[in-house]
């Protein structure tokens, strides 16, 4: 047999080899591991604050209503709400990307019901409509019966929606997600560290076990 | 269209062939094939893709991201797994036909990538780094093939 031969071969499968099993491993830890990123800022009076007003725990996330990764992820934290351990506080973010054409005024649209008190009920039906507005040339007109059936006064609903207060404040939520480093949604920080759970039950481990650090220390 | 005939079956003077160009093509099939592998794991480990700026997910999750079925990601594997097969067995056994066979095959590499350029820039109008990355290997492949195919065919004709 021929020395060179079966170097020859041998390092072809060894590379191949190399090569898948490179990148089973790199896909599985950019999943795991989180980079090291600065913390964003934390909770001010412009944020959306939801949950146990009490507890330390604070879960933040960046979001664009039109991702539908953002809609997955949009009842696990709804669910943890019902069953963590204790509770925690809910920050919400908007992060709205450019490919998504109906994500700023799915933003606009939350904003302004909450300058009628109603962000949470509007962001709850904005997130389980997704599928009915996402691809609409006039979302804003599916928006503005949304704020109808939350019983909004929509003179004022109108007159808000193109608001440089409502876009300001959406752009500022970009902005700080940013300058942190968000560079995809939905992007969740747990205690100003970045989390990526990758189901529901590890979702809910990482926040009860924050939980009960937290009340420990 | 006859002389591209001759161009692609006159066989090739091997001894014309610097070393260099070969590395190249290796190293070029590698990157192709690392970066077609990482996408075809990561589509089935089926997990939630998140949105990124640039909108990569709707590139790799869209309608075009399958041909009946099967993502373009793992043709594309295969598709430098067939170039890098042929290129050992050439190296291995210096026959000119394991070196024509993947630098014909090449040009359809190329056509591919263009035509998902074409689809990610004026169709999609999403960007994604990784189908960058193909193309451009795919772009290496093919530049280095017709190197040697009208170097080839430039001696032929002495």
């Amino acid at each position: 047999m021929n020395t060179k031969r079966i170097i020859t071969w041998g390092s072809f499968i060894v590379i191949v080899g190399l090569i898948i099993w490179g990148m089973i491993a790199a896909n599985n830890k950019a999943e795991r591991e989180q980079a090291v990123v600065a913390s964003p800022e934390e909770i001010t009076e412009m944020d959306w604050v939801k949950g146990n007003a009490t507890s330390t725990v604070i879960l933040m996330e960046y979001s664009d209503f039109q991702c539908p990764a953002c809609a997955i992820y949009f009842p696990l934290v709804e669910r943890l709400f019902a069953e963590s351990v204790g509770g925690f506080r809910f920050v919400y973010r908007h992060f709205p990307l450019s490919q998504h054409a109906n994500a700023v005024p799915a933003a606009q649209a939350t904003e302004v019901a909450g300058k009628q008190n109603k962000f949470w009920e509007m962001y709850e039906m904005i997130f389980t409509k997704q599928t009915d507005w996402e691809n609409s040339k006039d979302a804003k007109t599916i928006f503005s019966g949304y704020a109808e059936t939350l019983g909004l006064d929509m003179e004022k609903f109108v007159l808000d929606f193109d608001s440089k207060e409502i876009i300001d404040k959406i752009n500022a939520d970009q902005k700080s997600g940013l300058k942190v480093g968000v560079d995809s949604t939905p992007t969740f920080y747990l205690n100003g560290k970045k989390i990526s759970p990758r189901d529901y039950e590890e979702f809910k481990k990482l926040i009860n076990d924050a939980i009960t650090t937290t009340d420990n220390s | 269209m006859k002389n591209l005939k001759n161009l692609l079956t006159t066989p090739l003077q091997l001894q014309i062939i610097p070393k260099w160009i070969i590395i190249m093509l290796v190293i070029a099939v590698l990157i192709g094939f690392a970066d077609a592998t990482y996408l075809t794991v990561e589509h089935y480990q089926n997990k939630i893709p998140p949105c990124t700026i640039g909108g990569c997910e709707i590139v790799l999750t869209g309608s075009y991201s399958q041909i009946i079925g099967i993502p373009v990601s793992l043709l594309g594997a295969i598709y430098y797994l067939f170039i890098l097969i042929f290129l050992i067995l050439y190296i291995d056994l210096k026959k000119e036909i394991f070196l024509r066979v993947p630098l014909i095959v090449s040009i359809f590499g190329l056509i591919a990538s263009i035509w998902f350029s074409y689809l990610q820039i004026f169709v999609i109008k999403a960007f994604c780094p990784y189908c960058a990355v193909s193309a451009v290997t795919s772009l290496i492949i093919f530049i280095s093939a017709f190197h040697i195919f009208s170097k080839n065919h430039a001696i032929q004709r002495l």
